[in-house]
């Protein structure tokens, strides 16, 4: 079991971090929302199927994709405002499982709204060729898309936790986040905190989408659902709220996947999943805010 | 309501609820949870002998899946109700309650052909419909125990939600995977079609008092305080973990009958059926009419019939997929514009009782009264 040479070793820890990555970008899209709304969006996955589908659309058009990434990306965040205006500030300052219902049932409209309008089957998604190059590095094959997933995720934490640290914008999300009302009271719109915190959530997700479906090859109408149970996990693992929880969650949890599929005698590989959610729920049980143990200003309302 | 009954009772969630000890037998827990579970019993008894009369075979198979939910519902709403925390995870201990019962009850000729790998006990078992359903709760009693402290103690309901639907796909894992025992993503077949709307009614009407007796209890009442106000609750006493824990246990076996009823009515069990899509089903069901047992049990009613309504109207349009986006926009729409549900926070016993005295209140005194007060204080 434990015959693995180094390289081996190596290619695994690169695959960790690439899927870690992405549950990073997804669980930190999660908690931006919870952070300062202190609600959940059940609607998130949604994001990324929507991100998913425009990159399909932006293809056939023919452009570039140059073109269609960033493009893919902002109809992320583009969706993730619009959900925001629908599922969200109708219902302001109702209780907290009021808006984990608003926004499960909007996910379920746009869901089978796909399946009705667009196609009820996997779609292609045409990813250009270099997603699958790979090089080697002292007999370890590593994936240039695996490569560009870690490098972007780690360069767009710096850029955000620079725009959190150095911008007014940053500031003022943190600012909601540490204590919403006294924010308002010093001036600042609710309503342009709020549509700034889905914006970031859903460029967030739009980027997480374009290496997660463009690894799968594909997008369907509930393409979601799994980038969902992530990003809600790794946010949950690492203290719903705490921003910098959520990345630690999602690299955790990419490891223990990563580190199950390894070590499980192949005939239990397909427990997989249980054994990590089973981990996780035991984490749970020990720290129950948590692995940061990190408090949002929600939670400490909850416990003034 | 109206804006007397309310300001008549500040802490709307527990209404007469501190008086209850003193005031004797007549008022007591016991009494409230008697009549509570013999109103909303004698209602489902009417619906299910009218429909049942009305009886074809389209409306048969409505009434019966409408019976297998219903437990799953009322289970779902004793835990969620009662705490304010959503659980997605009440489909797995269905379906924990259906594989154990099927387990049980299929005839060991089939087991020993299907499951020729199973442990030993559990091919040569075999249960009637009582035996295995009996089983199949304890079993799921079991499970649900340990997960309860995990739920209970999470620190944001959020977060409770979030982790209950890590505990579903934990459950859909290992049910799709284990295949000596559940026969994996194949079919499970051969067990013997036991449920009737007869046996499904009775189980139904088990689960309303079951539900009720805990919504009322003290313990029920303290798990209510604690989601208005966890604080508060601790400070009157109330063990928030201990009453989380009763209600997530008692709401899973509930559930597992459920489950029970599922596989003898389909006599076939496939994992993939006890996933998101029956999840979101039974949540809306649950929170649609409201916190209430009476509000899970309209709330089942109103649902099944909406979906059963617009399925035909599907099939007839060909266009799937349509009554999903239906009842998931109505069911927004009411969240928005009243997020307590249908019946609100009132079980229908309440409801009756209040419209019941409210007229005789204005038979006996001719001067429409302004406030309760000028009407307490004769």
């Amino acid at each position: 079991m434990l015959a693995y040479t180094f390289a081996e070793g190596m290619q695994q820890v690169v695959n960790a971090l690439a899927l870690g990555s992405v549950y990073a970008l997804l669980g930190l899209g999660v908690a931006a929302i919870f952070s300062v709304l202190g609600i959940v969006n059940f609607a998130h996955g949604e994001l990324v199927t929507l991100s998913g589908f425009s990159m399909l659309l932006f293809a056939t058009l023919g452009l570039p994709w140059l073109l269609i990434v960033p493009l893919a990306i902002l109809t992320g965040g583009l969706a993730a405002i619009a959900i925001e205006l629908v599922a969200f500030r109708p219902v302001r300052g109702a209780p907290v499982e009021t808006f984990l219902l608003t926004s499960l049932g909007v996910s379920i409209v746009i869901q089978n709204l796909l399946l009705m309008f667009v196609s009820p089957r996997p779609e292609d998604l045409h990813a250009p060729s270099w997603t699958d190059a790979t090089f080697r590095v002292g007999g370890v094959v590593v994936g240039w898309f695996d490569v560009a997933t870690i490098l972007t995720t780690f360069l767009i934490l710096i850029l955000l936790t620079t725009f959190f640290r150095r911008s007014i914008y940053g500031l003022a999300l943190r600012a909601a986040a540490e204590d919403f009302s006294m924010t308002r009271m010093v001036g600042l719109k609710a309503n342009s905190v709020i549509t700034l915190a889905f914006f970031l959530s859903g460029l967030l997700a739009g980027v997480a989408a374009f290496f997660y479906l463009g690894t799968l090859g594909q997008v369907e109408y509930d393409s979601g659902f799994n980038p969902l149970l992530k990003g809600f996990i790794a946010a949950v693992m690492g203290g719903l709220g705490s921003l910098s929880g959520a990345v630690v969650g999602g690299y955790v949890l990419a490891a223990m996947e990563i580190f199950f599929q390894v070590v499980l005698p192949s005939a239990n590989t397909p427990f997989e999943a249980a054994i990590v959610f089973g981990m996780v729920i035991l984490v749970l049980l020990l720290r129950p805010r948590g692995l940061s143990g990190g408090l949002s200003a929600a939670m400490k309302l909850e416990r003034v | 309501m109206s804006g007397a009954e309310s300001h008549a009772h500040p802490t709307n969630d527990v209404p007469d609820g501190s008086s209850a000890a003193s005031d004797g037998f007549l008022s007591s827990w016991v009494l409230r949870a008697t009549t509570g579970s013999f109103v909303l019993a004698a209602i489902l008894a009417v619906f299910v002998v009218v429909v049942n009369g009305v009886g074809s075979a389209v409306t048969q198979p409505v009434l019966i899946i409408f019976l297998v939910n219903l437990p799953v519902v009322v289970g779902l709403q004793t835990f969620s109700g009662n705490s304010g925390v959503i659980s997605f995870g009440h489909v797995a201990f269905m379906a924990i309650g259906a594989y154990t019962a099927a387990l049980m009850s299929t005839p060991v000729l089939v087991k020993q052909t299907e499951l020729a790998n199973a442990p030993a006990f559990i091919r040569n078992a075999h249960f009637g419909f009582v035996g295995s359903a009996l089983i199949a709760v304890a079993v799921t009693a079991c499970v649900a125990f340990p997960l309860g402290f995990v739920f209970a103690r999470l620190a944001h309901p959020a977060a409770a939600s979030i982790a209950s639907l890590g505990w579903l796909v934990i459950a859909q894992t290992i049910i799709a995977n284990w295949y000596s025992v559940t026969h994996g993503t194949a079919t499970f077949y051969g067990i013997p079609s036991y449920t009737t709307v007869w046996n499904a009614l009775l189980c139904g009407v088990i689960v309303i008092v079951a539900a009720m007796t805990f919504r009322r209890s003290p313990i029920g009442y303290g798990l209510r305080a604690t989601k208005s106000n966890p604080l508060v609750a601790r400070a009157i006493g109330v063990n928030m973990v201990r009453a989380r824990v009763a209600a997530w246990v008692l709401s899973a076996a509930l559930a597992a009958v459920g489950g029970v009823l599922y596989s003898g009515y389909l006599v076939s069990l496939a994992p993939s059926n006890f996933f998101f899509s029956l999840t979101v089903t039974i949540v809306v069901m649950a929170i649609i009419g409201g916190p209430t047992v009476s509000g899970a049990v309209v709330g089942a009613i109103v649902i099944s019939v909406l979906n059963e309504v617009l399925r035909r109207v599907e099939t007839a349009t060909s266009r799937p997929g349509l009554s999903t986006v239906v009842v998931a926009a109505i069911f927004t729409a009411l969240m928005m514009t009243r997020p307590e549900g249908l019946l609100g926070r009132w079980e229908l016993d309440e409801i009756a009782l209040r419209g019941l005295r409210r007229l005789i209140l204005s038979r006996t005194v001719r001067l429409a009264p302004r406030s309760r007060e000028e009407v307490d204080a004769p």
